[in-house]
């Protein structure tokens, strides 16, 4: 008696692992950049610790998420030291999604550092948020 | 009773190298007033800016990866010196051979418990234009702690 196999469907289109991760991918940006880059802005721009004399300053205060290609780097104005969310934004041999919230004006690093950090808001911010964004990135991929 | 950034200043101006390095001082920045580190503190009466540490914990929030009632805490090292980065870049190794993974245990607030500190990142080669243009580098140290 001889035994049969047969494929009910075709294993290129039984398991798309690239489409898998493509959609991973996706999420993780529509996260980072609909949720997250959203409410970073907004309490950068409500918490900003400096009294406004243009209102430039706190008004170009910017979050937005970007694709970062596998030979590419980021450019942002201002950073944050990342932990575990923009190791990407320092090795440009890796590819990946990188959350930014940034200053707009040239004087935006004087008001990170200067003084010991007394106006900064882009860091702070990015502390206060890294493990939230880092917990929801988990529960989204559960 | 011991703060985490008195803890951590305690830490870094009991070591003999960095003390040698270091001759402006090293500063808690929660035990300053309110304008922070000005410049007659790292002048000293001359005319140079002494190179100079301060402490500051500039965050701690909720952390729900780790344990129930956890939080995690940013410690950053401003480094200053006259002109240059040699004495900054110095120092700021010297911070992380010091921190970088080690315990550093406070006292309060009572029954917190800090994990370890974990070497976060530097920013290099820049002026703080508050300290006449003095320069600067900065470290970051994240911790964990567990808080009753």
């Amino acid at each position: 008696m001889s035994q049969h196999f047969k494929w009910r469907v075709s294993p290129s289109q039984g398991y798309d692992a690239n489409r898998y991760v493509r959609v991973v991918e996706q999420g993780v940006f529509d996260l980072l950049n609909n949720v997250w880059a959203v409410t970073l802005e907004n309490d950068a721009k409500v918490n900003a610790p400096w009294r406004d004399r243009t209102g430039n300053a706190r008004q170009t205060l910017a979050g937005y998420a970007v694709r970062v290609p596998q030979s590419g780097s980021v450019q942002a104005v201002f950073v944050s030291d990342g932990e575990r969310l923009l190791p990407w934004t320092y090795d440009p041999g890796r590819g990946g999604i990188a959350l930014i919230l940034r200053h707009g004006m040239s004087y935006g690093k004087q008001l990170e550092l200067a003084r010991q950090g007394r106006f900064a808001i882009v860091g702070p911010t990015l502390d206060w948020a890294r493990p939230q964004i880092w917990a929801s990135v988990q529960r989204m991929l559960k | 009773m011991t703060t985490k950034t008195a803890a951590i200043t305690a830490l870094l101006a009991a070591d003999a190298t960095l003390k040698a390095l270091a001759t402006g001082g090293v500063f808690d920045l929660n035990a300053l007033d309110r304008q922070g580190l000005e410049l007659e503190d790292i002048t000293a009466g001359a005319p140079l800016v002494q190179p100079a540490i301060a402490v500051r914990l500039s965050g701690e929030t909720p952390y729900s990866g780790l344990a129930v009632s956890a939080a995690q805490i940013t410690v950053e090292l401003y480094f200053y010196q006259h002109a240059g980065y040699a004495t900054c870049e110095a120092m700021r190794a010297r911070c992380y051979a010091l921190l970088h993974r080690q315990r550093v245990a406070s006292t309060e607030p009572a029954g917190e418990w800090l994990f370890q500190l974990q070497w976060a990142g530097d920013i290099t080669g820049q002026n703080d234009e508050s300290l006449g243009g003095a320069s600067m580098e900065r470290s970051r140290y994240i911790g964990y702690l567990t808080k009753q």
